[in-house]
């Protein structure tokens, strides 16, 4: 009963966007075939589909390489943007100094960063990493920042009160009630650590054996392969979309029992 | 220092406050000149009006705060800024739980905090969670209770250091009338068997003269001790105790007190 429920539930909240998407893609067919549209300038979506059918193989290869780089970057941007937010928020004056140079570091956008990263690094793996890193780590600090300096002033006063030392308070305290925040800071940087992987990969990107989605672009651009070229679109769309549920997931089982944004 | 010694079933702590004054950021003054001595194992209840200072007096015991003027006594030793005061537990208005945590590992935080051994440490918490009446709520977590069974968990975990000094400010103020009723005859129970001393913060003339065996009445702001009412009634006390012709005299006689500094 509950599970119909549920399914019901589903289909009605789903039922708008897929018949939206669905007649996108009929009404794009449809203009484009009338219209006669030039295939290189924009495929027809039977086409894209075509091309994402013909190259599965090559595609998940390079959304592999790809997802790699983006969740390693992720991965290093969580450990490294929760260190350097405890340091902040710890350091108050240091958290002054160093802010202001971060928000700033933040608006360069890392196109102009990756040839650098690229002199330092050289091309491949290591580049296109840390320009995913670069850009999914400040929505980590920024929120893990935000957690951190507005746990309640009671609590911090009865730990106070027990002689709590720095660390169990940062461990018992601090840190899970920040852990909202946390769970915030990577969901957005999961979307973003998948864009930085493939501009990194513009820059960076190398083709031996499978090469990214990035490079992937890249190519079939060159070779005037403009269906493939939105199939790689779709398929790094589809890494951002499953990077992001898995953090959704996971943050999901670590605050249903607690957490109001997580209940029900 | 032995956990075990520290914790143990201890009998209360004088309290003496000798000409305690606050003045926060050089203009507002909250408490001038306040003098009382609570001899070990008393109940002391405080009433003002909002904004007086008792909540500022509440955290000058708690070395939560530091007075501008005069000092604090614990069984006759000075009490400085910063020193640890073991043996006091504080009670905030509201439950100020750990939400990730269930019932029992939130009244296990002190004892973690002191070092006390896990084994123990859950002994203790449970025995605690009993005394309070949540035996069956152990595993739940905060968000599954209700506010009077929240507060009742703030009070174990109050208790479970078995504190020498109990300091409540407006514990159940959040509360209905019926479930205040509880607490406060549960709270009673508990000191009763105890032997600590209690400072309790309230609105409620009721309240204060069910539970106390002396009041202090404090001006408005900046506090003065106005009236420090000795309650004559018997050690044991039920809803019988609230039709008590003493108790009906002495509420006349603190409502008096308090009437003045509203009109005023
Ligand atoms: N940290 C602070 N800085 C400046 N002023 C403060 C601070 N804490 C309290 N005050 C002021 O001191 C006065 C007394 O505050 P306090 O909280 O002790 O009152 P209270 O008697 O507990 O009031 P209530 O019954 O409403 O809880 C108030 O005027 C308040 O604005
Ligand atoms: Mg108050």
């Amino acid at each position: 009963m509950s599970r119909a429920g549920a399914i019901v539930r589903a289909v009605r909240a789903a039922w708008p966007p897929v018949l939206m998407l669905v007649v996108m893609v009929l009404a794009g067919e449809l203009i484009i075939r009338a219209c006669d549209v030039e295939e290189y300038l924009v495929p027809a979506p039977s086409a894209v589909l075509k091309a994402l059918v013909d190259s599965r193989r090559e595609l998940f290869g390079s959304m592999l390489t790809t997802a790699s780089a983006a969740m390693m970057g992720m991965a290093c941007a969580t450990v490294l943007g929760i260190l350097i937010a405890i340091l902040l928020s710890t350091a108050r004056l240091v958290q002054r100094a160093v802010y202001p140079y971060m928000v700033f570091f933040q608006t360069v956008p890392v196109v102009a960063i990756a040839p650098v990263l690229v002199i330092w690094f050289g091309p491949g793996l290591h580049s296109v990493t840390i320009c995913a890193l670069i850009v999914a780590i400040f929505p980590i600090i920024a929120n893990t920042l935000t957690g951190l300096l507005s746990t309640d002033p009671a609590l911090r006063e009865m730990f106070h009160l027990y002689g709590a030392s720095w660390w169990s308070t940062l461990w018992k305290l601090r840190l899970p009630s920040a852990l909202p925040n946390i769970v915030t800071g990577m969901r957005i940087a999961s979307g973003l650590s998948v864009i930085g992987a493939i501009v990194g990969e513009f820059v960076a990107g190398v083709l031996q054996g499978n090469a990214g989605l990035g490079v992937e672009v890249m190519i079939a651009k060159r070779i005037g392969r403009t269906d493939l070229v939105f199939a790689a679109i779709l398929a790094a769309s589809a890494l951002g979309l499953v990077m992001f549920g898995a953090i959704n997931l996971a943050g999901h089982l670590l605050l249903r029992r607690w957490h109001a944004s997580e209940r029900n | 220092m032995s956990v075990a010694a520290e914790i143990s079933h201890g009998t209360g702590v004088s309290v003496s406050i000798t000409s305690v004054s606050k003045v926060y950021d050089g203009d507002v003054q909250a408490l001038q000149s306040v003098s009382l001595d609570i001899p070990a194992g008393q109940f002391l209840s405080i009433l003002g009006p909002s904004g007086c200072g008792k909540s500022t007096l509440l955290r000058i015991i708690a070395g939560l705060d530091e007075p501008s003027t005069g000092e604090i006594r614990i069984d006759g030793v000075l009490q400085r800024p910063g020193d640890r005061r073991t043996g006091t537990a504080f009670v905030f208005q509201d439950a100020h739980l750990l939400p990730w945590r269930t019932v029992l590992r939130n009244v296990e935080v002190p004892l973690e905090l002191l070092g006390t051994p896990r084994q123990r440490r859950r002994e203790l918490a449970m025995h605690a969670i009993e005394e309070v009446g949540l035996a069956d709520a152990i595993r739940r977590y905060p968000a599954q209770l209700s506010g009077g069974m929240r507060m009742r968990v703030s009070l174990a975990r109050a208790l479970v250091t078995r504190p020498k000094l109990l300091l409540l400010d407006e514990p159940f103020a959040a509360l209905d009338e019926f479930t205040r009723q509880n607490l406060d005859e549960q709270l009673l129970a508990l000191w009763q068997h105890t032997g600590m001393t209690v400072i309790f913060v309230t609105h409620s003339i009721a309240e204060a003269v069910f539970l106390s065996q002396r009041a202090a009445v404090f001006s408005r702001r900046p506090a003065r001790l106005l009236d420090d009412i000795a309650i004559p009634l018997p050690a044991n006390r039920t809803i019988e105790t609230r039709s008590d012709p003493v108790f009906v005299e002495i509420a006349r006689q603190v409502q008096q007190v308090m009437k003045g500094q509203v009109d005023e």
